[in-house]
């Protein structure tokens, strides 16, 4: 599926014509401070196209073992954290990664992720290829409303 | 599996039946607060599931007396929502520390993830959040019994690494009145200062029964 998916971005990216596009903007990225002994930790960050669709396929950072795209899905009464395989973003549109819904789940961190400290975390999208950012670590407990959308 | 589908089937035609009686009683009781969920029109009282706290002592419902008590059903291998919702349960605590210092109230994760979540793993991760917060959780068996008493669901979906497994769980907040009964329900987003006004809502109502 996910071969699938990086396929399918792939034609689609040398087929949509030679337009130069820059890379997506990748604003607002945090890191969410790690309780003692977590083994995972969530980042967020919010992309925007300017005029050129692309997709998020995945990231890496050296700060955890891997990294995996999640959302939230309702199920009755449930929510179900559940892994995607690529997240579009599509022309002129902004998509936010944010608590409670899309995600990115860094798993087996590689030390605590305290307040402070910067992560750096390679994006990978279809047209674009790698992105590089740094995230602040947030610890949300004494930091307030840290994204303007959050709890929405 | 199909004893799971059998569990969730009965959860949620309990859940439609329950909000459907609620919403009869509600039309004929004024009195009970509007709130971001819902609260029983009868509280009803839990059934004696055998549960460990955080410091490895055996916790009956039986203890949920003699105080409010926020429940909520998460793992600590959960990265996004349960710390969101340890945090907004601590910012709660806070307000309620100022705007009703005469209400007890004690808070209790209880995982559902007791193969990873052992008490000491419970103790440090709760207290990351709140020094006061309570950690609990026991056999499958029993937290089934209990999440089915509070019309809350969760489920380790099957085929997952033996490891890295991810858990799916209700994101409502549970509300125990002082009797320990099955009070209110409170479903997100949980905003700090709407649980506080719902808290307050009801602890008035509570009060003028």
């Amino acid at each position: 599926m996910r071969l699938f998916v990086r396929t399918l971005a792939a034609l689609a990216a040398s087929t949509a014509g030679l337009a130069a596009a820059g890379p997506p903007a990748v604003s607002g990225a945090w890191v969410r401070a790690t309780p003692p002994g977590a083994r995972t930790a969530a980042a967020y960050l919010t992309i925007s196209s300017d005029g050129t669709p692309d997709t998020l396929l995945g990231a890496t950072t050296p700060a955890a073992r891997a990294v995996e795209l999640h959302t939230h899905v309702a199920e009755g009464a449930m929510a179900r954290m559940q892994r995607v395989d690529a997240i579009p973003v599509a022309a002129g549109e902004s998509v936010h990664l944010e608590p409670g819904a899309l995600h990115l789940m860094l798993i087996d961190i590689a030390a605590p992720l305290v307040q402070g400290r910067q992560i750096v975390l390679a994006l990978e999208f279809a047209r674009a290829g790698i992105v590089e950012i740094s995230a602040p670590v947030i610890d949300a407990r004494a930091a307030g409303p840290v994204s303007p959308h959050a709890g929405h | 599996m199909y004893r799971r589908l059998a569990v969730a089937a009965t959860v949620t035609i309990a859940a439609i039946l329950g909000a459907g009686t609620w919403q009869y009683f509600e039309s004929r009781r004024a009195e009970a607060p509007t709130i971001g969920g819902y609260v029983l029109a009868r509280p009803r009282a839990l059934p004696g599931v055998a549960l460990v706290d955080e410091h490895e002592r055996p916790f009956t419902p039986a203890d949920f007396a003699g105080h409010w008590s926020f429940v909520y059903f998460g793992y600590t291998y959960c990265p996004d929502v349960c710390p969101l919702t340890l945090v907004e349960l601590a910012r709660l605590e806070e307000r309620r520390a100022s705007e009703l210092p005469a209400q007890r109230v004690e808070y209790f994760f209880v995982s559902v993830d007791p193969k990873r979540d052992t008490p000491a793993r419970l103790r440090e991760y709760v207290a990351y959040f709140h020094p006061a917060f309570h950690g609990l959780t026991g056999e499958p068996t029993e937290l089934h019994t209990l999440a089915q008493a509070t019309e809350t669901v969760f489920d380790v979906p099957d085929g997952q690494d033996e490891e890295h497994y991810l858990v799916s769980h209700s994101s409502n907040l549970v509300l125990l009145n002082p009797r320990g009964e099955m009070h209110a329900v409170l479903t997100p987003p949980h905003d700090p200062a709407r649980l506080a006004a719902d808290f307050a809502a009801i602890v008035e109502s509570y009060a003028r029964r």
